[in-house]
């Protein structure tokens, strides 16, 4: 209540009410005061002027001595002094040269209680000089007349007037009396019914302003408020408009308001529809995502001739970017990593045509080149839309390893070999622009271990928060890095790199990576027994892509391994035992047997408790997976299967 | 392998040539058994190319046998890639091991 406006409007009206009242009850004072003064001034006066002209002419002496003579005098004076409300109405001659009054005749309102009565009774004489007032009517003047006085016959006000004989002598002086007592009380009367007045109406007004402000003011402002709270808190059981009536401020308010609600109804409207059909397309795309996802083959190869890692992360749900491997015949693989011009559907739906159609003509047989060629032709024939891609397409021979490829534009592969170096440069035009267009070849021979790493813009355009490009500069340090410590997929690496550096920033274009190491992968299979070991010791050494200066350490790794499949896992000696051999970037040695479990590297002794006065064993399996960069075990078909792997690494 | 025995004052000397492993370690069992009255042994391991964990024990046998019988036991010439396998697993703090 404190707060509400209607309160604080009351409150300031009361103020300047009673600021009014206060003005009015100031300027009610003097008049009322002025009013009944006057009003018993003008008795006083009319009385004692009456008075005088009733004792016009009379005889003075005759009235002091004949009681007769002064009784119609007397009585007359006596009504006059009732009549008009008077305190004492006197008559008497003054001698102004001894300073004396006698009266006359004495008339008061009251005969028993009155003082004067007594004292100034007809023919008493008492000393008094005359004062202005009746000097003023002695001397006939009528307008300055009056005197106050107080003493113990009362408060009064009295008017002199003269008395004449017929010649216009002045004879006598006549005193009208009003009692001063009588005017204060009737002034407080009449003040007190000014003063009520003004208080009732006060509260009347003030309790009419209060009804008004709360039916137009407090009511409808309430109503409006509770609508707009339950427009917000209720809004399942619907919005009831407000009604609009009048043209005041609060209708306007209420039409306001009812404009405001239906227009947030409408944008609620819109926005639950556009909701709804954004899920739609965000199911739709996460569809198209998959079956984008779907053209691609998995992120990992591998086989006896080559491994291949890759990666295709789009900037949207769908992108441009692919990459692409498959093998052929004979031996031959084909990899495959392009860009579509633009991002998002449009280029998901153009990136689809191009991967069928290149995949097609190499499964046909041409040549890197000629596939370019006529995936050229086959894209610029219908597009509209005059998308283009650039495209990487290579195919790797094992037999030969020789890498042949050509180049639609793209970015140009590395070799990561003991340098890092971007492949001889076959340059060509983006496909699907101009027809017949004419593309080089090139080849290479790689070695057993070199990786061949291609990847898309989307690497070296990456951004950071200031907006700076990845550049090639920072691929090729991340690939110098890793000829030095291969533990790790490149891709991996260069990924790891590229999002470390765009943290922050939403992805601006497709990343897509794919790299291929030719490997070869050498398998036999034998009896647990240690003789032959000649067998793995000839197939290790016999390995040209193994480092002369790793034979020796990778061969004691498996004899150790293999004497003790033969000693622990084994017991009857009859079981056999699968040994592979891959090298590429790095050696891997595979050693499969169908003996007991048993996990070596869970056995693996602690050299630093091996004492070797008294304790024989456990050195073989330490030696084994110290020479080891990594080794794994698991227990997969009853076999236990244990792997060794060493990266090229000079010492 | 090949094994090669020399004898000088009071020290026994085993050239040891070629791998010492599963297969051939048996080899240099059967020699050290055979040794009698020895001193000193040293293990002259100049044209050792490799050495496995089965070397190894027979190192510690003539080790044992060595210094049971009150000799020095050491092991000289020692190329640096069998140096690599002693060091893998200690020996070199506990033998007296001298490369080449």
């Amino acid at each position: 209540m404190r707060n509400s406006i209607s309160f604080k409007i009351l409150v300031i009206i009361a103020l300047v009410l009673i600021l009014t009242d206060v003005c009015l009850l100031i300027l009610g004072f003097h008049s009322v005061y002025t009013s009944v003064h006057n009003n018993y001034i003008s008795y006083a006066k009319s009385s004692a002027t009456l008075a005088s002209d009733i004792l016009e002419g009379a005889d003075m002496q005759r009235l002091l001595t004949d009681e007769a003579y002064a009784k119609p005098y007397s009585n007359t004076l006596s009504d006059l002094c009732e009549a008009n409300d008077l305190e004492y109405l006197y008559v008497y001659i003054p001698d102004t040269e001894k300073n004396t009054i006698t009266y006359v005749i004495l008339i008061c309102n009251d005969y028993s209680s009155s003082l004067a009565t007594t004292e100034r009774s007809a023919g008493t004489t008492i000393e008094h000089s005359l004062n202005p007032a009746e000097l003023s009517a002695l001397n006939g003047d009528t307008s300055n007349n009056i005197t106050e006085t107080n003493n113990r016959y009362g408060s009064v006000i009295t008017y002199s007037s003269a008395v004449c004989d017929l010649n216009g002598n002045v004879t006598a002086l006549v005193g009208a009396d009003v009692s001063a007592d009588k005017t204060l009380n009737v002034f407080i009367e009449r003040y007190s019914i000014l003063f009520i007045v003004i208080l009732i109406s006060f509260v009347f007004v003030i309790i009419i302003i209060a009804v008004i402000l709360k039916t137009k003011l407090l009511k409808p402002a309430e109503i409006i408020s509770n609508r707009m709270k339950c427009y917000v808190t209720d809004r399942q059981s619907g919005f009831k408009k407000l009604e609009v009536k009048g043209k005041d401020e609060f209708a306007n308010m209420a039409d306001s308001f009812n404009y405001m609600a239906d227009e947030i109804d409408n944008y609620i409207k819109n926005i639950n529809a556009l909701t709804e059909e954004k899920h739609l397309r965000d199911a739709e795309m996460s569809i198209a995502k998959d079956i984008q996802c779907g053209l691609l083959p998995d992120n990992s190869y591998k086989n006896k001739n080559i491994t291949i890692s890759a990666v295709m992360i789009p900037a949207k749900e769908v992108g441009g970017d692919f990459y692409d491997y498959f093998n052929l015949k004979e031996d031959k693989i084909c990899t495959v990593i392009a860009d579509v011009s633009g991002k998002g559907i449009s280029a998901a739906i153009f990136m689809s045509r191009a991967i069928t159609v290149i995949r097609q003509y190499a499964q046909m047989g041409y040549s890197p080149s000629e596939i370019l060629f006529r995936t050229n032709n086959c894209l610029s024939l219908n597009n509209p839309e005059q998308m283009f891609i650039t495209a990487f397409v290579g195919v790797y021979d094992a037999k030969t390893q020789i890498f042949t490829y050509a180049n639609a534009g793209h970015t140009i592969p590395y070799l990561i070999s003991n340098t890092i170096k971007t492949l001889d440069n076959p340059d060509g035009m983006a496909a699907g622009i101009f027809e017949n267009e004419k593309y080089e070849e090139s080849s290479i021979r790689l070695k057993t271990g070199d990786t061949v790493f291609m990847f898309t813009d989307g690497i070296s355009e990456a951004v950071n928060k200031d907006k700076e490009f990845f550049g090639t500069k920072r691929i090729e340090n991340i690939l110098k890095n890793y000829t030095t410590k291969k533990n790790n997929s490149c891709i991996d690496l260069v990924l790891g790199e590229v999002k470390a550096y765009a943290t922050g920033t939403a992805q601006s274009d497709d990343i897509t990576m794919l790299s291929f190491s030719p490997c070869k992968t050498s398998e036999i299979i034998l009896k647990a027994e240690t003789e032959n070991l000649l067998d793995i010791r000839s197939l290790i050494m016999d390995t040209q892509d193994i480092p002369n200066y790793l034979k020796n350490k990778l061969y004691l790794a498996a004899e150790e391994i293999f004497v003790n499949i033969c000693s622990y896992a084994n017991d009857n000696n009859s079981g056999s035992v699968k040994f592979s051999l891959e090298v590429s970037d790095k050696i891997i040695m595979s050693f499969y047997d169908d003996g007991k479990k048993f996990n070596p590297i869970h056995n693996n002794a602690d050299i630093n408790s091996y004492d070797i006065d008294s304790q024989i064993g456990g050195l073989g399996i330490y030696l084994a997976l110290s020479i080891a960069d990594e080794a794994n075990y698991e227990y997969k078909n009853n076999k236990n299967i244990l792997t060794l792997i060493k990266y090229f690494q000079e010492e | 392998m090949k094994i090669t025995k020399k004898a000088e004052n009071n020290t026994t000397i085993l050239f040891i040539e070629g791998w010492l492993d599963t297969q051939s370690s048996p080899e240099l069992h059967a020699e050290i058994d055979s040794l009698e009255e020895i001193n000193n042994l040293v293990l002259d391991f100049e044209k050792l190319e490799y050495i496995s964990s089965s070397g190894l024990r027979e190192v510690v046998s003539a080790y044992k046998k060595a210094t049971n019988a009150g000799g020095k036991f050491s092991i000289i010439n020692v190329s640096e890639e069998v140096m690599d396998v002693f060091r893998l697993t200690n020996f070199d703090k506990k033998l007296e091991i001298s490369a080449k």
